[in-house]
């Protein structure tokens, strides 16, 4: 894995770039990273940097060139935190939907959640159409 | 060439005539029987010149009718010769439909943003032809009624919303509330950050320093309160659409973390308008200003959660932005895709109560009209392009790689120039940088457009829209 800062990228030798990638799989591999990475960052009493998993897109059902989750926080709110999921299209516009906002609870709570997989996949679908 | 007036074409417009154009030669009568044949059999699609320098096709059989005679695809696009002309008729009833809903939808717009300046527009014949006809081509759509056409053009009318220019006063007073970090601005930086905006040129290297340092955050802060009545406006709408709907409540929208002064002006103010956006793009340069911020669209955010309809929010990636998706190395085609030229506006799709969509641009800008005309027609090396940007487009596609990025620089520069005058900054005189043609600058394109405009204005008067037939004898 590569770092930049809080965002982790997975390397061009990642399973995900060979042949087509199952969209599910993709979404689960990329929040559960999220996830454990998110644990130790995501905080509601002080101050930090937005947490971002990204990948470049290796799915048939998507028309896109990648997609990324970030988790951000308020800048007058320390427990508000927005998980946004985003995409870059081949036009290289990014277009990006809200999935949840609330405390750090709140958020890792909806990573956790096997039900946020179709949530998310019906977005990223919606978004790949819009894009296209 | 001979001129034949064809009366039985009920077109509504004030003006028809067929322009029969023949090779030298040919006999009178020759022309008068092909002209008869066509006055006879009216099934052939034929040209409409909708302007000095544009024809689109037309079917003037069927031009009364109010659909397509059949679904339009790209097989009956390439196969039959009159899907083109009934698709030239469907952009003509999406103009005429567009003029005449165009001041209703102006006066939604003044009611809306009250005191600002509001500019709206149908759309031309030629840009629907063109809309349409690239959606079925590249993107396999089918059309079988206007109001499919409708959903591919989304923006038969536009509106486009000034907010109002800052002052130097306006700046002053943003300035003594801004907060960067959570603290605010100190005296000395205040004077710093002032001076820079005003192009004084006398700061020190370690004032500069300081003045560097907060001058894009201070920009930020200061575009969002120049945008803050017009977003508040189109939040306060969403919200209230939202509400009439039954698709959300005040709490819900409350519990998502929705601004709570705004809540209070949605429960006190009955007169509130609603709006529903279906799509928001929020497009700006690398480093260029947005029209609205970060903190405003995670508003929009909040607000789509309460609600459960979400909608995208497309914003430009920058060569930062793109990090996150593992891209680091972009191709060259990559690269030149993202909107690099600073382009900065925002713009939303609007669905009307009768389902219709219509788009609303927000933002201005004097360069935005030079970037588009010149850079962006000669780019994409449209065939619309008039003779006089002939020499600018030949230098502006020769420039190498290394210069073609400088003058991509110079031209984010030249937007970002324009959003600093906007928000209370002095404008800049900003050269073109050496090494760079002269005849690319800023004030040749302005002269460029300028003068192309006054062609334009010139081909203008006296025409009127007409048939043409060619053939060959």
């Amino acid at each position: 894995m590569i770092k930049f800062g809080n965002t982790t990228i997975l390397p061009l030798n990642s399973p995900f770039r060979k042949n087509y990638a199952d969209l599910n799989e993709t979404i689960k591999s990329l929040i559960d990273d999220l996830y454990k990475n998110a644990q130790h960052k995501i905080s509601d009493d002080r101050f930090y940097q937005a947490i971002t998993q990204g990948i470049v897109n290796g799915t048939k059902e998507l028309n896109a060139k990648g997609l990324a989750f970030t988790i951000s926080q308020d800048s007058d709110k320390f427990n508000g935190h927005l998980l946004e999921v985003s995409m870059l299209l081949p036009s290289m516009k990014e277009i990006k939907r809200p999935l949840a906002y609330g405390n750090s609870k709140k958020i890792l709570d909806f990573l956790k959640d096997k039900e946020s997989l179709k949530v998310i996949k019906k977005d990223l679908l919606e978004m790949s159409a819009d894009g296209g | 060439m001979y001129k034949l007036a064809i009366k039985a074409i009920p077109f509504g417009l004030d003006y028809l005539a067929a322009t029969i154009k023949c090779s030298k030669g040919v006999m009178k009568n020759n022309v008068l029987n092909f002209a008869k044949s066509v006055e006879a059999d009216l099934t052939k699609s034929v040209r409409l010149r909708v302007s000095p320098d544009i024809t689109i096709p037309v079917n003037p059989a069927t031009s009364a009718a109010k659909k397509p005679s059949f679904a339009i695809d790209a097989k009956s696009l390439a196969q039959n010769p009159l899907a083109e002309g009934e698709l030239g008729n469907m952009a003509i009833r999406i103009n005429k439909q567009a003029a005449k809903d165009e001041p209703a939808f102006r006066m939604y717009l003044e009611e809306m943003f009250p005191g600002l300046t509001i500019e709206t527009r149908a759309k031309g014949i030629s840009s629907n032809y063109s809309k349409l006809k690239k959606a079925i081509n590249k993107k396999g759509k089918v059309v079988s009624s206007d109001e499919d056409g409708l959903k591919i053009i989304t923006d038969f009318i536009a509106g486009r919303v000034y907010p109002k220019d800052f002052t130097r006063k306006d700046l002053i007073r943003v300035l003594q509330d801004v907060e960067i970090n959570g603290k605010p601005l100190s005296r000395r930086e205040k004077r710093f950050v002032l001076r820079a905006l005003n192009g004084d040129r006398s700061l020190s290297p370690s004032q500069k320093k300081v003045a560097d340092k907060l001058l894009r955050p201070v920009l930020l802060k200061v575009a969002e309160k120049q945008s803050e009545p017009v977003f508040n406006t189109v939040m306060l709408g969403m919200m209230k659409d939202a509400l009439n709907r039954n698709i959300t409540t005040i709490d819900k929208l409350a519990m998502e973390g929705v601004n709570l002064k705004l809540l209070a002006q949605l429960e006190s103010n009955p007169a509130i308008k609603p709006i529903k956006v279906i799509r928001f793009c929020n497009y700006r340069g690398p480093d260029g200003i947005p029209v609205f911020s970060d903190a405003q669209i995670r508003e929009i955010e909040k607000m789509q959660l309460a609600t459960g309809e979400k909608f995208s929010i497309t914003t430009c990636a920058s060569d930062k932005d793109i990090l996150k998706y593992g891209m680091a190395n972009l191709t060259n085609e990559e690269a030149s895709a993202i909107k690099n030229y600073g382009y900065t506006r925002a713009q939303m799709k609007i669905e009307l109560p009768d389902g219709r969509i219509t788009e609303l641009q927000v933002g201005k800008g004097d360069f935005y009209r030079l970037e588009h005309d010149a850079i962006y027609n000669c780019m994409q090396e449209k065939n619309t392009i008039n003779d006089i940007f002939k020499p600018y487009q030949a230098r502006l596609l020769s420039l190498d790689e290394r210069n073609a990025l400088r003058y991509q620089r110079y031209s984010q520069n030249c937007h970002n120039d324009d959003r600093i005058s906007q928000l209370g900054g002095k404008m800049k005189v900003r050269n073109i940088p050496k090494g760079l043609p002269k005849s690319l600058s800023r004030k040749n394109m302005e002269i460029l457009c300028d003068s192309d405009d006054a062609i334009q204005k010139a081909k203008l008067e006296g025409f009127k829209p007409h048939y043409e037939i060619s053939f060959v004898a």
